[in-house]
């Protein structure tokens, strides 16, 4: 299958679906031109939307992820990434190097691009994040470079 | 049957699932749930897409710019109009609908031209606004830096400045662009 964390094609969803027979009523009758709609719509909408966000309190005692959301947990129910304090303003986020597709099947998964956004807190400072060696790096600076910490919102691709 | 069938770039509200915007019905009762899709199902399905039609970027683009011996590439296309998936890791100049001029360090105009939409005719990406994010790909250095979206239209200009200083600087950009009505 191609669930996420794969971004699924239109493909995926199956060939250009025709009715067998016209449409009698399409309050209860699904018509192939539908599903086409619905298929087309949920291949796009896949290729650019996140895989993954988070929301990460910013320093101890309080550090942790406060929000997170995969699209590959449905339900809700996936396990939060790991994160790391390295020091004032700087943080590591791990996501598992596998996440199960819609069959639970485990799917390789490396993060393609990042973007990191700040959260509240004082004026003048900026998030930003990169990828290193499949986890994720993120450092909140002030305008003159100094780290400080702050509440950051991550975006996963 | 909905009439004027048209997906990604257009925008399709959940109420164009259904051939008169309403919900549909069941014309019995579901009696077994995993081989009959029950109306509830279904709108739960439409409703689904919709919201995510209104919301997905119609594009998403991560651009490296060739600097300091490295190559200039697309490193991924992501269109919601691609039926055939995204683009990953190509040569600029190889996609029909994008083309990425820098006109110096820093300064990236992205053209997006017409793009293939659900029933294979050409269309306009109706573009109107965007955001632009500097991002660390393995093959560029780690500069830190911020991304300002100059203007907006067929055409999205993105400025990246260092931080502090407020340089134009070279930097991988990711854009992803937002626009259009259901």
């Amino acid at each position: 299958m191609a669930g996420f964390p794969r971004i699924p094609t239109r493909a995926a969803f199956g060939p250009t679906f025709e009715n067998v027979r016209p449409v009698r009523d399409p309050r209860t009758e699904l018509d192939a031109a539908t599903m086409n709609l619905l298929a087309w719509q949920v291949a796009g909408a896949s290729q650019t939307i996140p895989l993954a966000l988070l929301v990460m309190q910013p320093a101890p005692p309080d550090l942790g992820i406060g929000l997170h959301f995969e699209a590959w947990a449905t339900a809700q129910d996936g396990a939060p990434p790991v994160l790391e304090y390295f020091g004032v303003g700087l943080y590591q986020i791990t996501y598992p190097v596998t996440a199960p597709d819609e069959n639970g099947t485990a799917i390789a998964f490396v993060p393609r691009a990042v973007m990191a956004f700040m959260q509240g807190g004082v004026g003048g400072l900026t998030a930003y994040a990169q990828i290193s060696a499949g986890a994720i790096q993120i450092a909140v600076l002030d305008l003159l470079g100094a780290a400080a910490d702050a509440q950051v919102m991550l975006v996963v691709w | 049957m909905p009439v004027d069938i048209v997906g990604f770039p257009t925008r399709v509200g959940a109420s164009r699932f259904t051939a008169d915007g309403l919900p549909v019905v069941d014309e019995r009762l579901v009696v077994d749930p995993r081989s009959e899709m029950g109306a509830t199902l279904l709108n739960l399905l439409a409703w689904q897409a919709g919201g995510l039609g209104v919301l997905a970027p119609l594009a998403l683009v991560f651009y490296e710019p060739g600097f300091g011996g490295f190559t200039e590439r697309l490193r991924y296309g992501g269109f919601a109009s691609n039926a055939d998936g995204p683009l990953v890791m190509v040569p600029m100049g190889s996609v029909p609908w994008l083309t990425v001029v820098r006109s110096g360090p820093g300064s990236y105009a992205f053209t997006f031209s017409q793009v293939l939409g659900m029933d294979g005719v050409l269309v306009d990406l109706p573009i109107s606004c965007a955001v632009a994010y500097p991002i660390a790909l393995p093959s560029v250095p780690t500069l830190y830096s911020v991304a300002r979206v100059v203007s907006v239209g067929t055409t999205v200009s993105v400025a990246i400045e260092s931080r502090p200083g407020g340089v134009l600087t070279e930097h991988a950009v990711a854009l992803a662009v937002f626009g259009g009505g259901a």
